[in-house]
């Protein structure tokens, strides 16, 4: 197998007749480079390849979670610490429902993971058109059937290997991942929270209004930034609500998986807050 | 190949020479220190699609010339402060880049705590040593230097030693156009070579690229390695090893973001030595307590003894360790080993014999000779 090195040798070789030119001008740029003071004389890149950010705090009942710190109570009154929380946000979709405009991402899977040091996580959508203007997103939750079911999504997106949130080779992918302990205060019992939700049929689909915070207009030379709470304890919805100390280690595809992709689809799991403007 | 290699090193020199007599006049710089080298870039990847990108830092770009450098400087054991070890005692490529102790060893026979960590892949590892307590290969290539027990020298000794060497001069003007030894160099050749201890050529690789097959056995430990169990799907329930939750298939590692990759996963104290905080003693949350930095399984069987104190000499040491009665019972052992049960309502991993095996027969395939026989890694 040709080594990375030889491999550039080769490609300048290929294209020999430009090699003495691009050469000399290597060499005089290097010249130049040496006289020059330590001054750093390299272009600081200026991260304007995303315009549009979605900020993903971590939320319970209103405050930050931070992973494995923050206990927080849900809806059944038990204590959860969550020590690992992340899950996909993929297909992502603007949309301008007056003149029917669409902007879809490209390759569209994002890891969404959750830190121990800070409690949001930014989204950066790269090559959102800056003309026209949204007032509706559309995402999932999850990925979705075709790149859930073959490796030539692999290297896709966030579609890589190492992040804990690949399965096995015929499951695909888990779409969330809730792991941590639980505290039971009325039967005083505790333990450990292993939820990894995956399986086409737990993917799911949302259709969210940008009315609330104002439409998306991207803008040259500026940032967008979508605020949204993803808030834990809506995962713990239903009725009746999840009891984690009778479903406390689940993964599969069954019912309560159901129910919990039933409460990440629903429009109280993340929160659009407000949209702010950042010139950069 | 290598003429034309050598034909467009030297072109772009013979022509900058001059330009650099003229144009560097003012500078009273000795002469050789004006002489500027074409570095030559070296990629650092795991040819695999589905892989995440290698991490190098933007100020310390690998080169060939950095590379040779720092290579240089590994296998130097006047590094040392008696000149007896070098980094590559405790990381010898035959043993995967570990040394086949339970424990390091440094100058003067002093026994270290800690296993010497296997050097592999490390450009895919965003937290260093078994406690996590620095955050680049260029930070922590320096820590052993001057570490009592291991090299016992001072980063000032060894700056004076490297710049009275012409030989090493020569390799650091190569390297970083300057013949000034400082040890931020250092620190960068040594981080430089180490990026390029790449390993995904095992027969587990080959197999992903549809070149070789697995045995039906290596096939099945796959399964288990990287099925979380689950004893109440179905009327029978998935079984598994539950390996892949920590060491995530493709790297076979923890996470890397944050401490993430770092858990605690009931290992024993080491022989004659106090119970390891690990972590805890980085972050000083009593939650970290015992965890340790999760390992690539990459070369693992050559990389005995394991964990991060030697303290089980075989892979079916390890497999029993994990499949232990008492392991769910461990203060803080991690909720992914506790979660992963085989039987409703035990509180094991519960193992079959044969299925150890499989696992074990699985990790050999991790195995990667073209690594450990990388003329490209060994002592220049």
């Amino acid at each position: 197998m040709m080594s990375p090195s030889s491999f550039f040798f080769y490609f300048l070789s290929v294209r020999s007749g430009l090699t003495g030119i691009l050469f000399l001008l290597v060499g005089s740029l290097l010249v130049l480079n040496g006289c020059k003071s330590k001054s750093d004389d390299q272009p600081k890149p200026t991260n304007t390849d995303y315009q549009v950010v979605i900020r993903l705090n971590a939320k319970a009942n209103g405050a930050p979670v931070l992973m494995d710190r923050t206990w927080f109570v849900n809806p059944n009154q038990d204590s959860v610490l969550a020590r690992s929380f992340s899950f996909f946000i993929s297909n992502i979709k603007l949309t301008d429902t007056i003149t029917g405009a669409t902007w879809s991402e490209a390759d569209s899977y994002h890891l969404v993971n959750f830190v121990t040091d800070s409690s949001y996580v930014n989204l950066k959508l790269k090559g959102v058109p800056q003309s026209g203007k949204f007032n509706r997103l559309s995402y999932a939750i999850g990925v979705d059937q075709a790149a859930n079911s073959s490796s030539a999504f692999l290297g896709k997106g966030d579609l890589v290997q190492g992040t804990g949130m690949d399965w096995n080779w015929t499951d695909g992918w888990k779409f969330l991942l809730l792991e941590g302990r639980f505290k039971d205060v009325s039967a005083n019992t505790k333990g450990d929270l292993v939820y990894h939700i995956g399986f086409n049929n737990n993917y799911r689909s949302v259709n969210r209004s940008l009315a609330r915070v104002g439409d998306l207009v991207p803008t040259k030379g500026s940032r967008q930034i979508l605020n949204a709470d993803v808030n834990l304890p809506q995962l713990f919805t239903g009725n009746p609500l999840v009891d984690v100390a009778t479903n406390n280690n689940e993964m599969g595809n069954n019912a309560f998986t159901n129910k919990i992709a039933d409460n990440y689809a629903s429009n109280g799991f993340i929160q659009l807050v407000s949209l702010q403007q950042q010139n950069f | 190949m290598h003429l034309a290699i050598g034909k467009f090193i030297v072109v772009p020199l013979i022509v900058a020479f001059p330009m650099l007599l003229i144009s560097c006049k003012k500078n009273e710089a000795a002469p050789e220190d004006t002489v500027q080298y074409t570095q030559t870039p070296v990629t650092i990847s795991s040819g695999m699609p589905g892989y995440p990108a290698p991490t190098i830092p933007a100020d310390n770009p690998t080169t060939e010339e950095g590379v040779l450098l720092g290579r240089t400087l590994f296998y130097d054991p006047k590094l040392s402060a008696d000149g007896t070890i070098s980094c590559a005692s405790c990381h010898q490529l035959s043993k995967g880049m570990a040394d086949g102790l339970p424990v390091s060893v440094g100058i003067r026979n002093q026994r270290t705590d800690r296993s010497s960590m296997p050097l592999i892949n490390l450009a895919w590892v965003n937290k260093f040593f078994w406690d996590g307590r620095v955050n680049s290969l260029e930070e922590q290539s320096l820590h052993p230097i001057d570490n009592p027990l291991e090299m016992g020298n001072s980063i000032g000794n060894v700056v004076s030693y490297l710049q009275g060497q012409p030989a090493y001069v020569n390799l650091f003007r190569r390297a970083f156009n300057t013949g000034t030894v400082n040890a931020t160099l250092v620190a960068k050749s040594i981080a430089q070579f180490e990026r390029t201890l790449v390993s995904f050529n095992s027969k587990y690789d080959r197999f992903i690229r549809g070149q070789e097959a697995l045995t039906a056995e290596e096939a099945k430990g796959l399964a288990l390695f990287s099925q979380h169990p689950d004893p109440f799907a179905g009327a029978n329930g998935v079984r598994g090893a539950n390996c892949n939750d920590c060491h995530s298939v493709g790297l076979f590692q923890g996470k890397t973001t944050g401490f993430q990759g770092f858990m605690n996963n009931g290992t024993p104290a080491g022989i004659g030595l106090p119970q390891d905080l690990g972590l805890q003693l980085v972050t000083n949350q009593t939650s970290d307590a015992g965890k340790m930095r999760i390992p690539t399984l990459r070369n693992i069987a050559l990389t005995a003894p394991y964990m991060h104190a030697g303290q089980f000499g075989t892979l079916a040491d390890v497999m029993d360790h994990y499949n232990s009665p008492d392991l769910f019972q461990k203060p803080n052992v991690d909720i992914l080993i506790t979660s992963a049960i085989n039987r409703r309502f035990t509180t094991e991993l519960g193992l079959t014999s044969a299925e150890k095996q499989a696992v074990i027969a699985f990790l050999n395939t991790l195995t990667d000779t073209s690594f450990v026989n990388n003329p490209a890694f060994k002592k220049p």
